[in-house]
């Protein structure tokens, strides 16, 4: 499979005839790392499913207007990342049957889910990651597992590197006294 | 050596002979076959002499090599050679781009130094550190071979409709502003002058006194479906007189006016309004 840079990809969108392969070239360079962004947020895969088709339908739409102050994959994860928090959101909202926060929910959802294949430390390190606020998340997220740079973590989630290093050490800290604790 | 010594004329003398002081090598046969090389650079000198052109052209070699192709190692030798009777391996060969060594190695070198960056982060977090950095999370079989043509379907079916691209015009940011003031100002106008029109009575005044000849004669259905009494009631009669002497100027008119007012009746009031 033949990988096309950003600018290629840009290129291909502005020319009529080559818009389709655009597409299917943005679709196919993006679609596993945006899949595991989103999953790592939402969780359950059906979730990330429709949360990753929607990603990608805004992408498609707003690419007109992209004015590439950003790079291209920033703006990708951006999108990614508010239509996860956003789609969290509206689940929260449309669950009223329950008093629990949608983390919480999450959190239980992983002990039944058929596509988590980690062992008992892995499923607690999973529920101490979903104990922590959203942004959070994130971050430690996309450090510990992604290993993302600071400067590229605060392009997409536009917070400073120092209240990235912060926001990160405090989350490691928070897991290791919940999994020391247990 | 000194030169005092030396006799040109005595070959016994002769410096040649003596080569043994000197420091200068020659190779071992050389004298043996330089009589030989001379008559063959010779005889290929008078082979070209009857070509006057051929013989004056300088002969250099135009042909070039690759670079480095003489430096090749022994092995680097062996190995094009072993390859020079496939052709189709050797244009596939070709095709291969290898990254740039120095590019890879210093790519590498970031790459270690933020690996080990990332380790020292979590040094201190123990358990954290200890487990494997690996995430349990898995996907049906063929996702992502599906996911890509689901996504394209979407987004072909959500190409917008003509109304729709109708209505994105229509609401356009500039042409809303522009539609919004244009109805604000259609909407006052309206407002102001159905008010006007609507109102049989001034509020302060409350009675037909008050109201414009033209106004009364705009209404005169409705006026005239009143009965005498409700048009007594519309009528002030201090009000009226007031009217009348604002359209007359002159102090005649207002006494005409003051005196067919108490003198008259109310039919003969409302024939001379």
């Amino acid at each position: 499979m033949q990988h096309y840079s950003d600018e290629d990809i840009l290129n291909l969108y502005r020319d009529d005839s080559s818009r389709n392969m655009a597409l299917h070239y943005l679709i196919q360079k993006y679609q596993q790392k945006l899949y595991w962004h989103i999953r790592k947020i939402v969780i359950s895969h059906d979730d990330t499913d429709d949360v990753l088709q929607n990603t990608f339908i805004k992408t498609w739409k707003g690419l007109a207007g992209f004015k590439e102050e950003s790079q291209l994959y920033t703006w990708l994860y951006r999108i990614a990342t508010n239509e996860s928090l956003t789609f969290l959101k509206q689940k929260q909202r449309a669950n009223t049957t329950s008093i629990h926060p949608i983390e919480y929910q999450l959190s239980k959802s992983l002990e039944s889910d058929s596509f988590f294949s980690g062992d008992e430390i892995q499923l607690k390190l999973q529920q101490a990651i979903l104990t922590l606020p959203e942004k959070q998340r994130i971050v430690f997220n996309m450090r510990y597992y992604d290993e993302t740079p600071y400067e590229q973590m605060s392009a997409i989630l536009e917070t400073s590197v120092g209240a990235l290093k912060a926001s990160y050490h405090i989350a490691a800290k928070k897991i290791e006294e919940l999994l020391v604790k247990d | 050596m000194n030169n005092k010594e030396i006799n040109s004329n005595d070959e016994s003398n002769l410096p040649f002979d003596k080569n043994e002081r000197l420091s200068f090598g020659l190779p071992s046969p050389y004298f043996e076959s330089f009589e030989t090389k001379l008559r063959q650079k010779l005889e290929s000198e008078n082979e070209l002499n009857e070509f006057s052109v051929l013989s004056s052209i300088k002969k250099t070699n135009t042909f070039s090599v690759p670079k480095n192709y003489f430096d090749l190692s022994k092995e680097q030798l062996e190995f094009e050679t072993e390859l020079s009777e496939y052709k189709t391996l050797i244009s596939l060969k070709s095709q291969i781009e290898f990254p740039n060594d120095i590019a890879y190695q210093e790519a590498l070198e970031n790459n270690l130094v933020k690996k080990i960056y990332d380790l020292d982060e979590l040094k201190e977090f123990t358990v954290l550190f200890s487990l494997e950095k690996k995430y349990y999370f898995s996907y049906p079989d063929l996702y992502f071979e599906q996911v890509s043509d689901q996504i394209k379907e979407k987004i072909h079916i959500i190409k917008p409709s003509f109304i729709e691209l109708l209505i994105e015009i229509m609401f356009a940011k500039k042409i809303a502003l522009s539609f919004s003031a244009i109805a604000i100002i259609m909407l006052s106008w309206f407002l102001y002058t159905n008010h006007k029109t609507e109102n049989l009575i001034d509020s302060n005044c409350k009675t037909l006194a008050c109201l414009e000849k033209q106004e009364i004669l705009n209404h005169t259905k409705t006026i005239s479906s009143f009965d005498d009494e409700q048009l007594i009631d519309l009528v002030n009669l201090k009000k009226l007189n007031n009217q009348l002497n604002n359209h007359k100027n002159s102090d005649s008119e207002k006494s005409k006016t003051d005196s067919f007012i108490n003198d008259s009746n109310f039919d003969e009031i409302i024939d001379e309004l």
